[in-house]
């Protein structure tokens, strides 16, 4: 039990899960998912964001039922090995306001982590200024974490706090079935669908349920992280966690490759602009952001299916950080940063920093 | 022993403090008891991957990850915190397949004996080790293999030591335990309240 319990927490362990996730990106962009964009936590929790009407940008509106599914398979995972554990109460206001400016950064860019990965893996070149800009956020988070920088510690819970999140999914789920998309329509009951633009893109909904069960479930058991992955290159020389990122990034290039998803340039990329400096400085403020609340938006999401209620207020932070991201006129367009954009990425940074500075606690 | 309690923390944290413990305080052994898996695996690789010896007890549903430097064993470091010390930990060192010298038959009957009364130390029974001729007592055809298969579900730790399972060729014949070392051998002797040999 031992061995079978930990095999994904292993080098080939997280090497495959990576893998896993590169090619289900590439086949769900395949099976109808946006361009270069078969998974992104960012854009589908701003999708999620639309669907219930949070903002109204009706290119973007969709219950993405892949978020649904990673939190229920970390859900089913964290059950079966018996690691689900009730936690909360580590500064949530702290990682609301992360989560927001989380996604705020990342829209500004237009991807979290790991759709610069499959950016990058489709040929899009803007998504290197993405990427270093991501590593620069995280070394920044680094020296706060040396510098004694931590939110305190959690505290066990209810075991039905952990289920708040994860039944939170489930309403979600049952919300789509109970009013499901009508062709042509840009609301069905409730809820809000892109009639055009990313938002109408998607796969079938039990396609892209499944693919997110299985990736939930995986990056359960391998904590899967491209936020850590980083964080542990940078602050213990530990290249375990990298693994598996680069494992997402090379497979997903050789499925894009046989897909013909591969498209290498700058100009005319699948959601995404050129102006490198914004695709640079909103990466950096997501990346500092992630390391201050400890995870990826992905990661983030799987923690909160496993029992984090702290994680679980950081992923509704960012849901409410895409409203204020349409509402305000913060997230970029293939045409470029937003109106408020770049005042949006020097405030959030100068959150960030007051968070970093004045959050210290001893541990030990 | 150094403690390092880093429970209700998530990584980095565990594993910032035990690099601080093992990098510029220069520790050599130390204990980080963390509550949560994700940080038991790590805090666990990074200690490997400082050349470190890995040990790792659950306790109420906490880790206690006992770290050793291979290198440079000179440290006397006798402990003077025990890790939960809440009930005590009997470690059993077997290092013949016979119990007593004299009659070896008798020998062999009260080794049998011995090894099915064993049970009746309760919960305090916490390590059973086999050295030299007593891994001969975990092998295929031993008449004690049930007994011990019923004490490892038990949740007792059984080590086999691994050098005399190599120098009696019979290291693919071992039927329950763990294989080990002479590292493990110490520092479970180190870590038990009463280590008894037969």
């Amino acid at each position: 039990m031992g061995k079978l319990k930990n095999i994904f927490a292993t080098r080939w362990g997280i090497i495959s899960v990576g893998a896993f996730i590169g090619v289900c990106a590439a086949l769900l962009q395949k099976l109808g998912n946006p361009g270069n964009m078969g998974v992104c936590v960012a854009c589908f929790g701003r999708d999620i964001a639309g669907a219930i009407g949070l903002h109204q940008a009706g290119v973007v509106q969709y219950m993405r039922p892949e978020i649904i599914g990673f939190v229920l398979g970390s859900l089913l995972a964290a059950y079966i090995f018996k690691e689900f554990r009730a936690r909360a109460g580590s500064a949530p206001i702290a990682r609301f306001v992360l989560g927001v400016f989380a996604m705020i950064g990342a829209l500004v860019f237009l991807g979290c982590p790991w759709r610069a990965m499959l950016r990058l893996a489709a040929g899009d070149g803007n998504a290197i200024f993405g990427l270093l800009g991501l590593i620069g956020g995280i070394w920044t988070g680094t020296l706060f974490l040396k510098g004694g920088y931590n939110l305190g510690s959690v505290q066990k819970t209810y075991t039905s706090v952990g289920w708040l999140f994860p039944l939170t999914m489930l309403g979600f789920l049952i919300l789509m079935l109970i009013f499901p998309q009508i062709k042509g329509e840009a609301k069905s009951g409730i809820l809000f669908y892109s009639v055009k633009g990313p938002g109408a893109m998607h796969a079938f909904l039990p396609v892209s349920l499944a693919a997110g069960l299985a990736i939930g479930f995986l990056a359960q058991r391998s904590r899967f992280c491209t936020m850590g992955a980083f964080r542990d290159l940078i602050l213990f020389r530990q290249a375990h966690l990298l693994s598996g990122v680069i494992a997402l990034v090379v497979s997903a290039f050789i499925a894009n490759l046989l897909f013909q998803q591969f498209h290498p340039g700058f100009v005319k990329q699948p959601v995404a602009h050129t102006m490198q400096i914004w695709n640079f400085g909103g990466m950096v403020l997501a990346g500092l952001a992630f390391a201050l609340a400890g995870g990826c938006p992905g990661r983030q999401l799987f923690l909160a299916g496993e029992g984090d209620g702290d994680a679980a207020v950081f992923v509704m932070g960012m849901i409410v950080g895409a409203g204020f991201a349409h509402n305000f006129g913060l997230a970029s367009s293939p045409n470029g940063v937003g109106p408020h954009g770049i005042a949006a990425v020097i405030i959030g940074l100068l959150v960030c920093l007051f968070i970093g500075f004045t959050m210290r606690k001893r541990v030990g | 022993m150094k403690l390092i309690d880093c429970r209700g923390f998530a990584c980095p944290a565990p594993v910032l403090k035990t690099k601080e413990a093992v990098e510029t305080r220069g520790l050599n052994e130390l204990t980080v008891i963390v509550d949560n898996e994700a940080a038991r695996q790590n805090v666990g690789r990074f200690l490997g991957s400082r050349n470190f010896e890995v040990l790792v007890q659950v306790e109420e549903g906490n880790f206690h990850i006992i770290g050793r430097r291979k290198e440079g064993m000179d440290s006397k470091g006798v402990m003077d915190e025990k890790p939960g010390a809440a009930k005590k930990k009997i470690m059993v060192m077997v290092a013949a397949d016979r119990m007593g010298h004299g009659d070896d038959e008798l020998g062999s009957k009260l080794i049998v004996s011995f090894l099915k009364t064993l049970k009746e130390m309760g919960d305090e029974l916490w390590r059973l080790v086999f050295v030299n001729n007593g891994v001969k007592l975990t092998i295929s055809g031993s008449e004690v293999l049930p007994v011990l298969k019923e004490l490892e579900e038990g949740k007792i730790h059984i080590l086999v030591c691994g050098t005399c399972l190599t120098h009696f060729n019979l290291l693919d014949k071992k039927q329950v335990g763990e294989t080990t070392n002479m590292l493990d051998i110490v520092t479970a002797m180190q870590l038990a309240d009463k280590v008894i040999n037969i």
